[in-house]
Parts: structure tokens; sequence; C-alpha cells
């Protein structure tokens, strides 16, 4: 995603547009709405490419029902709320013999309440002057209205075409290939209405497909304690990160190969934070469904020192395996949306996250962190100032969010130039570190 | 605004010595309003022999305060400025970094260097000013005019 418009969503009532990039960092005080803004960004993926209509409680978010998050001024004025706008804007990359071009796809969706659940009753999407906005009808049909430069043109696709099944929400391909006029009609006279084959192929080819796979990855800043031995259990993701040492025993024992890779990239990050040198999982039986144990190296500067148990060594480790397994899966995950990757981590490993995700973030794997560290955000400044990594002042976008007395939130999009000094800061970014600094030194 | 502090005024705006103006500089770069700091080449070494503007510098840089220029492009330029021959202070480097960097505003008690910053063959479009403490270190009218203005930078 290169940008996300919202539009009273939570804390944010006037419609405002902030810019993604590769690595993407949420700053600002407590209660500003960053969390909101990640789980909006899990929602937009949902509506926009699952075709599903998001669940706003999925953890680790839960921002409640329909009026715990449309924008509270309804309430306030004693009137019924619109419901909220959110929409996005993606590169889509389409190639021909001699290369790829990139077009920006615009997605837009609006909720209303549906059973006091946000449900998004209209979305649209756009590239290139082709559009197609779909709407939902009280008969539980399907308005369309969609066009091309040339002309646009509106329809009702019902009864065979619901606007939505459950959660499920009917694609936008079988809607274009609901309003393509089938062959028998070829040949008619057309009115200025019609709508022919060629249009719609027109309108497919600029919108369709929507080719992006995978699934967010949404971490917990509240991750799961360390055991002493552990049970398998299903390794399916959680925000807690709780499968995440099953995950380990599982490629440990059924797949060296990867095993080999992954425990190379956690040893290789566990150095540069300090946290640890080694991490080995050892197994109580001979199935490979037994339990275990994850045992952690780290050894003295003058001498080799023995592996513990996860549960022996700093809390630290345990609270960092879970985003930074995730981090080195090899499985392509598009957008991850961390939540205060810092915690329980001593600086100097806060500083070595900063590193990862600069080594981690690009064009195919967006990371969205929310964080207070400045470790983090310094490190990063560091690495792209001094070139030590690929990561350019472009791919890197600080939203800070700034609330106003009346608790509505404005987001600023600040960038970064090539010596990665940050432009554009409003007047007040960080005013308190600064007060303080200037009361620590004594001036 | 972006302002350079010249190393002879170090000790009066960061080093806790500082005069009243010197002061009122330095709640400037603080204030949510207030300026940007350039800093980039032979003066970064000058200033960051204080261990307070290291700590300043640092917060200024994550605040979005600081225009930091790449050492070597800084360098570059005062060898450039060196061999025209127009300087009459021993600071091309300064006078580099203002013109690398956009800055107009300059902190300094130097009259040499002072002349020099005003002199529109070496910093021009705008015009550099000068805030100095070398006659009166109260804050005056044309201190606080100095950092009203908007004006003083080229980028």
């Amino acid at each position: 995603m290169e940008s996300v418009t919202v539009k009273n969503f939570r804390c944010f009532r006037e419609e405002q547009t902030a810019r993604l990039a590769p690595l993407t960092f949420l700053v600002g005080e407590n209660s500003t709405g960053k969390t909101s803004f990640l789980a909006l960004l899990r929602a937009l993926w949902d509506v926009a490419f699952r075709e599903v209509a998001p669940d706003f409680r999925e953890p680790p978010y839960d921002l409640g029902s329909f009026g715990d998050i449309v924008h509270d001024r309804g309430r306030d004025e004693a009137q019924e709320s619109d419901g909220f706008e959110v929409g996005f804007e993606c590169l889509k990359s389409k190639a021909d013999a001699k290369m790829t071009y990139h077009d920006s796809l615009f997605f837009r969706a609006t909720f209303r309440e549906k059973q006091s659940v946000p449900f998004p009753v209209s979305r649209s999407f756009s590239c290139s002057g082709h559009w197609v906005k779909t709407y939902a009808t009280e008969d539980g049909g399907i308005a369309v209205h969609f066009g091309t430069p040339e002309k646009e043109w509106e329809r009702k696709i019902t009864p065979a075409f619901p606007f939505s099944q459950g959660d499920r929400l009917t694609g936008l391909m079988p809607i274009l290939d609901a309003l393509t006029p089938s062959k028998s009609s070829e040949g008619r006279p057309e009115s200025d209405e019609s709508v022919s084959r060629a249009d719609i192929q027109m309108i497919f080819d600029s919108l369709l497909p929507l080719d992006f796979f995978g699934y967010p990855y949404a971490g917990s800043p509240v991750r799961s304690s360390p055991k002493r031995t552990y049970d398998p259990i299903r390794p399916s993701r959680d925000p807690e990160g709780e499968y995440i040492p099953t995950y380990l025993a599982n490629m440990a024992r059924r797949n060296p190969r990867i095993w080999a890779t992954l425990k190379s990239d956690l040893e290789k990050f566990g150095k540069q934070s300090g946290l640890f040198d080694e991490i080995e999982i050892n197994s109580f039986g001979n199935t490979a469904g037994g339990p275990f144990q994850v045992h952690i190296g780290k050894r003295g500067k003058k001498s080799g020192g023995n592996a513990r148990n996860l549960i022996d060594v700093g809390y630290g480790v345990s609270q960092a395996l879970p985003p930074i397994t995730e981090l080195f899966n090899p499985d392509p995950t598009p957008l991850f949306l961390l939540q205060q990757p810092e915690v329980h981590l001593h600086p100097s490993a806060q500083a070595a996250l900063g590193t990862l995700f600069c080594s981690i973030a690009g064009p195919e794997r967006q990371l969205v962190v929310e964080t207070h560290s400045d470790f983090i955000l310094d490190r990063v400044l560091m690495d792209i100032r001094d070139k030590t990594t690929d990561l350019r002042a472009d791919d890197v976008s600080i939203l800070y969010f700034e609330p106003n007395d009346d608790r509505d939130v404005t987001i600023h999009s600040l960038r970064l130039d090539e010596r990665a000094n940050i432009l554009n800061a409003p007047p007040g970014y960080r005013q308190f570190f600064a007060d303080e600094l200037w009361r620590s030194v004594g001036l | 605004m972006c302002a350079i502090v010249d190393a002879n005024v170090r000790d009066e705006v960061f080093g806790g010595a500082s005069s009243e103006a010197g002061k009122f500089f330095l709640d400037w770069l603080r204030r949510p309003n207030g300026g940007l700091l350039a800093l980039g080449g032979k003066l970064r070494q000058e200033l960051s022999g204080l261990e307070n503007f290291r700590r300043i510098y640092d917060l200024l840089r994550l605040n979005g305060r600081i225009v930091d220029i790449d050492d070597d492009v800084v360098d570059a330029e005062t060898a450039a400025l060196e061999a025209l021959r127009i300087c009459r202070s021993n600071d091309a480097h300064v006078l580099a970094l203002a013109r690398v960097s956009g800055a107009r505003l300059l902190y300094t008690n130097d009259q040499s260097l002072q002349d020099d910053f005003g002199d529109p063959r070496i910093v021009a479009n705008p015009r550099g000013r000068v805030y100095t403490t070398r006659l009166r270190s109260d804050v005056r009218p044309t201190h606080r005019e100095l950092l009203e203005r908007a004006d003083l930078c080229a980028r």
C-alpha cells in the first residue's frame, strides 16, 4: 500500500491520507489511534483483496462494535452517524514483453452499521480512469456504477448476485462477468447506454487481477510466556506467538534445510542484538510429535557457556522470538503489522531490530511498526544515512499521530532526505523529549 | 528557518555559559515553532567536542530539527570557496556549509566571518544575516527580529 485514507473512523474525524512506505513507523503518544490504524490496514486488506467483511474484533485488535469504531461526532451531536470511509492506494504491476509498468490502484469502502458491527456497504476500485463502484441495495443485491475515461454506466445485478453471503462479499471478477454482454448480443445496434464486451474488457484489464496474495501478520505487544517444556500445538499463527516454539520444533525435526537457514538467521540477529548466540531444539522421545524444549546459548567473551532453557534466560529473548521468527519466515507474508516490538528489549537489541527491519522491508514485504523506541528509529535513520542498507530514504515513512484539544487526531506523514534528516516535522513534534533534555543538561 | 552556530559561540549557546541572547537562541531551537540547525564538515568536529552539544544534536536530529550535510559535500564546497580567494576569514568551512545547506542565519562573534557572511558573492539568495553577541549580550530587538524571520533559508 502506498497510502491510506481515513474519514470518521475512531479518532480520525476529518478525511486525511497517510503515506505508507516499505518501512513505516507509527509514532505518537498513547491513545492517539496508532493501533486503530494497524487494525484498519488489516481490515482494508480483508475487504479489498480477500473480499470479506472485516472483523474489527479479531485479535490482536479489538476495536469494539460499530458505535466504538465510528467517530463519535454523531453521538455528540445527537444525530445518527453516516458511518466511516476508508481506502488506500497501491501499485498494480502490469508487464508486457519489454518492461513492467506500475499503475496506482485506488480502493475505497464505506462502512455502515449492520447488526451493531461495521459492514462495507460500498466498495470502489479505480485505476487509469477505469472504475467500478458497487453498492448494497435494500433487497440485498448489488448496484454497480462503472466507467471508462469516456463513458459510464449504472446497472443493478440481482438477485443472482447478492452483495454478500455471510461475511463473504461478492468479488469484483464475478461482478464484471455479470456485466459483460453475452456473445449473442453482439451485432445488435447499440444505444447510448449500451456497454460493450470491449468496454468491460478494458475495465477488467485495468483493475484485475488483484494479485495480492497472502495475509498480513499482526503481532501483539503482549506475547506468550516461555515454558520449560512444550507439548506441540497446532502451528497456526496467533498474535501472541504461542505457536512459535512448535513452529521452530517442526522445522528442526521435519525440515532440516529450512531449519538450517532459519536457525542461522535467528542466531545472526541474536548475536547482533546481544540476545543470544545459539538456539537449539531438544526433543524428548523418538517421535516428531513429542515434547521438546527450546535452549538458548550465550557465550562469555573468554569462555564458552552452556545452552540454557528459554525460561531461564532473560525475558526479552522469549518476547523477541515471535516477531523475529515471523520476519525470517520463508513463507511470503506481504504485510507485517507490529506493535511495540521493542518491549522487554535492551536498547542495543532495539537498535538491532532497526537494522533487521531495514534488511526485511521492501516492495514485497511491507512493515508497519508501531513503536515508542528512539533506538529503533535512530538506527534506521543512521543505516539509511550511512547507506548500510539497501533501503532508501523514500522507502521509509514516519507517521506522527498528533492529538488536538478535542482528542481528534491528525496524522502527519514525515519524510526523510538522503541524509536521513527528518523533513516536515510539525511544530511540537517530540516537544516532550526536547523539554526533558533541556532540563537534563541544565539549560 | 535554518541557522548555523559558529564554534566561537559554542559554549555560549550549548555550554551552559550562556549569555541572555545565547539562551534566547537556544530556546528558539527548542520551542515548537523554532528553527533548524545546519551541521556538516569541519564544524561538526568543532561543535562535537562539547558533550552538551552532542546530546542536543542527537535529540534535534530525531526531532527533525537538524539539516545534516554530508561532510564530504561541505569539504568539497570549502575547497571550492577557498580557491576563489574572496574570504577574509579563515572559516571557509562555515561559509561552505551555508552555501550547501541553505542556512542564511549565522550565530558568530567573529567580525571577519560576519563580514564574509554578509558578502553576496559568498552567501546569497537570500543574503546571509548574522546573530551576534559581540557587542551586546542581552536580547536586543534585532535578535528577536532575526529569529522571527521566515525567509532566511535557501532550501
